[in-house]
């Protein structure tokens, strides 16, 4: 519809064709998705909002390939990730999808700095290499001076903001973000939003942010809304007034 | 740092790591190292003092066992500084990984270290035995099959001496004899040796304690002129302190008369030790020199006056015809005992009751040497009719010193009452045939060394005299039982043990036997390794139990860490590497807990062999507690604790692997 999206249409990043979910709980049957079709370009900011059990952090866990769908494909470019072997899966999710949960999930051992870095080992970079990316991120989220602090060390919206470090750190091309300021107060909140708003412009990385907080819903070029495992509304607004919508929040 | 190399042991490190530094740690270190230097100077002060070993050297018998101060602050110390770097590496381990991690690690040390004090004790009491075994008796033995004497042990043991495998050879005669001493009997085993060549062969010269292997040889350079007089001064003056005691108890007189006699009895028996010489017809020692001739003259047996055949012509007619059915009955070893063969052999020959083949064994040895001959001195003849030149000989202390030498062990002398120089009497039923019967020899010899082999049977059995004079008086003729064969390299038994039996099997004699020691003690040992083998299984259980720490500990930890799994999963990492975090984990436990134990075990080890456990000596015949660690079981004990390790490390680690990361996820609140 905008131009920002048709240009993107062409070299899609996902294309989700008709993923079913279904878990089965002894005899019943769930159906959490049900025939879901989305397709993701490179850049997009999407939100996902829904009611709870809508099947908003299935589908967010299917894309990141921690669960795989009953039926269905999910094409990254050409490949059919459901059709991956495990640990092809774990370096694929290492290279391409950055994830942030609503809890931060850093490992309590290690400092900022050595979390922010993990995945960068994980993924068998030099340390030296691993050490700076890390330290960029860090300083990208404003947590310069917080290096080598542990996550017990930090305040909520810190730790959050090491677990965005850490997920962009090997600069995946999808951000999976499942409420990540649902634990949050507000205005750390609002912190942390505009934090990802800003890395998704900067970086132009799709990001796709689960969320029940609709301020955050509304300043989206995109928002899809869930109900009962099927999208519902997949509805695409101006970048531009979205920006300025925050902008506005900004500076009320 | 290496442990910066690798993501997997980097996470699996953190995780061993104490989060928090603990500040009880450090003072409690700090108390520790005090206890442990406490420990230390004790040790060193009683290493000054001197502890059980210079005791142990002053003597072969510690008859009560009062362990000396420097001994108790020995033990003190060793006990403190045990305790002190109990407590130093716990607040170390503590400092240094959480607490956990530290008990569990701990728990594996403590299995280890049992297992290998326990193992090293063994084998020093395994190796303690062995070595006494082989030092007085050579590694390989060359008997015949039937354990029957042979003649040409002489050729046989030069040319085994040709073989490059032999160090030395050294035959030996040996039989069970009754050692009588004035105040005690007992049964021992008399090895006749060749002085010279034994001592090639075994260890018995260096375990001599009193006396001098060489008196064996030249007996007449002991000092046994003083050693008698000694022996007699002594002896006198108990015997007045019991006469004197008798005058005392005049009570009961009467009843006391048959008993004093008993008492004078033993007394004479008593001063045997020299009785012999002042006193004829004394009691227990005289009675064969008398007797025999008496017995002789009763049934009419010939006096050895060996003159003319026809005269025993005559004389074997008589005897004969009274003691036929009786020899015809008898085997071999019966002809053997045969009372006198130079003399009974023509007799019975002209008789035509012996086969002319055995002639030669009987006629060639008895000649040179005999129990009746007078090599053997005044005492030597006892079992035969005295000769008219003995008896005058009896009072001359020259003769005295011409006793047949022999070297006894400690506990026998013990046993006998017997001091060095002392003199006892053999006795071996192998006696000669008179017409009332078989008659023991006897024969008097000298105590000239008392060795002390460590080895209870044989310091309580086995005599050693010289070859000859065993070989005439246990009627053996010119042959051995046996030939001690020791070797140059005492670990290829096997080896050397087929080079023997080869060069036997060239010179024709397959009736001849090759044994080492190892087959010949092989009950023993292979009780001994079953014992061992029973033991390192039970304490394998110490460890298991620790195990079973690591088990729970890792299962606790992989669940407690369902969240941080779950994100390494999120961020790429691959069941393998998640698995392999946490197999590090008990893997690093393990490793530091078998290190630990198996370095505390062989410190413990080296204290105990330094310091010295003293064992009370009427319990146990060994006086210091052997230790010899082995490097083989030292392996066997880490490989075991490892693999027991590995073994509980693996469950955590595959359910760590196997955990879906959207439990995780989920579980986080």
């Amino acid at each position: 519809m905008t131009d920002a999206s048709s240009t993107h249409d062409t070299t899609n990043l996902v294309r989700v064709e008709h993923m079913h979910k279904e878990f089965t709980h002894g005899a019943r049957v769930l159906h959490v998705l049900r025939d879901v079709s989305l397709t993701l370009t490179p850049g997009e900011m999407v939100t996902i909002i829904g009611a709870s059990g809508a099947g908003k952090s299935t589908l967010l866990h299917c894309l990141g390939t921690l669960d795989l769908p009953t039926r269905g494909r999910i094409l990254f470019g050409d490949t059919d990730i459901t059709r991956l072997s495990p640990p092809d899966l774990a370096a694929f999710r290492n290279r391409t999808i950055g994830f942030v949960f609503q809890f931060h999930h850093l490992l309590a051992e290690f400092t900022a700095l050595e979390n922010a870095m993990m995945p960068a080992l994980i993924g068998r970079l030099p340390r030296k290499e691993a050490r700076d990316r890390a330290s960029e991120m860090l300083l990208a989220v404003g947590l310069g001076h917080r290096l080598s602090h542990r996550p017990g060390e930090l305040s909520g919206g810190e730790q959050q903001r090491v677990a965005i470090a850490r997920a962009l750190v090997m600069e995946p091309k999808l951000l999976l973000a499942d409420e990540p300021t649902g634990n949050l107060d507000t205005k750390t909140s609002e912190e942390v939003h505009d934090l990802i708003f800003r890395l998704n412009e900067e970086r132009a990385m799709t990001v796709l942010v689960v969320t029940h907080n609709m301020d955050l819903a509304q300043m989206a070029p995109r928002r899809i809304r869930m109900s009962d495992g099927r999208l519902v509304d997949d509805i695409r607004g101006d970048p531009t007034e979205a920006r300025a919508r925050r902008r506005g929040s900004e500076s009320s | 740092m290496i442990v910066r190399e690798s993501l997997e042991l980097w996470v699996a490190w953190r995780h061993l790591r104490s989060r928090e530094s603990r500040r009880w740690t450090r003072p409690t270190a700090i108390i520790f190292a005090y206890v442990t230097a406490v420990g230390v100077g004790f040790m060193i002060w009683a290493r000054i003092r001197g502890g059980i070993a210079e005791e142990i050297a002053a003597g072969p018998m510690v008859d009560l066992f009062i362990p000396p101060v420097a001994d108790i602050a020995g033990l003190i110390g060793l006990a403190t500084l045990a305790l002190g770097l109990l407590g130093l590496t716990f607040a170390l381990l503590a400092a240094l990984f959480n607490l956990l991690s530290a008990i569990i690690i701990l728990s594996v040390a403590q299995g280890c270290m049992a297992l290998v004090v326990v193992l090293s004790l063994m084998t020093g009491l395994e190796q303690d035995l062995q070595a006494k075994i082989i030092k007085q008796k050579a590694e390989v033995r060359v008997t015949q099959i039937q354990d029957e004497p042979f003649v040409d042990y002489e050729a046989i043991t030069a040319a085994l001496r040709e073989l490059d495998e032999v160090a030395s050879a050294s035959p030996y005669a040996q039989g069970e004899v009754m050692l009588r001493s004035p105040y005690n009997r007992q049964g021992g085993l008399l090895v006749g040796i060749q002085p010279d060549t034994h001592a090639e062969v075994s260890n018995l010269e260096e375990q001599i304690d009193a006396g001098a292997y060489r008196f064996l040889t030249s007996p007449e350079d002991g000092p046994w002129e003083q050693l008698d007089r000694l022996q007699k001064a002594r002896e006198e003056e108990s015997q007045r302190a019991l006469a004197a005691q008798l005058a005392k108890a005049d009570a009961r007189a009467d009843e006391l008369g048959s008993g004093g006699d008993e008492f004078a009895e033993s007394g004479e028996e008593a001063s045997g030790g020299e009785g012999e010489l002042d006193d004829p017809d004394g009691e227990g020692w005289e009675d064969p020199a008398v007797e025999v001739p008496k017995l002789r003259g009763e049934t009419g047996a010939p006096t050895p006056a060996p003159t003319e055949s026809s005269d025993h012509a005559d004389l074997a007619d008589a005897t004969t015809t009274t003691r036929r059915p009786e020899l015809d009955t008898g085997d071999d070893d019966w002809d053997k005992g045969w009372e006198d063969p130079e003399v009974e052999i023509p007799k019975l020959r002209a008789a035509g009751d012996i086969p002319a083949a055995r002639v030669p064994s009987f006629a060639v040895p008895l000649p040179d040497v005999g129990v009746d001959q007078p090599p053997a001195g005044e005492g030597g003849q006892l079992a035969t009719p005295p000769t008219p030149s003995a008896r005058p000989e009896r009072e001359d202390p020259a003769a005295a010193a011409n006793l047949v030498p022999l070297l006894m062990g400690a506990e026998l002398t013990e046993e006998l009452a017997v001091p060095l120089g002392g003199r006892i009497q053999l006795i071996t039923p192998i006696g000669r045939m008179t017409p009332s019967g078989q008659i023991p020899s006897f024969l008097a010899v000298r105590v000239v060394g008392i060795f002390y082999s460590g080895m209870y049977a044989y310091d309580r059995q086995n005599v050693y005299a010289p070859l000859d004079r065993v070989q005439a008086l246990l009627r053996l003729g010119d042959t051995a039982h046996g030939i001690e064969v020791k070797l140059v390299d005492p670990d290829s038994l096997d080896a050397a043990t087929t080079a023997i039996r080869a060069r036997l099997d060239a010179l024709g004699r397959d009736d001849l036997r090759v044994e080492s020691w190892r087959s010949l003690n092989r009950n023993l040992f292979s009780a001994m390794f079953l014992e061992k083998i029973a033991m390192f299984i039970g304490l394998l259980f110490v460890v298991l139990v620790a195990a079973f720490g690591i088990l729970a500990t890792n299962l606790m930890s992989v669940l407690d860490k369902a969240q941080e799994i779950a994100i390494l999963k999120a961020m790429g990492a691959s069941d393998r590497r998640i698995s392999r975090v946490f197999m590090i984990e008990g893997m690093v436990v393990g490793v530091v807990g078998s290190l630990l134990g198996i370095a505390a075990g062989i410190l413990f080890c080296s204290l105990l062999t330094g310091q010295g456990l003293p064992l009370p000596s009427e319990n146990f015949y060994t006086q210091r507690l052997p230790v010899v660690v082995s490097p083989l079981e030292v392996l066997v004990v880490g490989v075991a604790a490892l693999a027991i390790v590995w073994l509980s490390s693996v469950h955590p680690a595959r359910t760590a692997a196997r955990l879906r990361p959207l439990d995780g996820l989920r579980s986080s609140e």
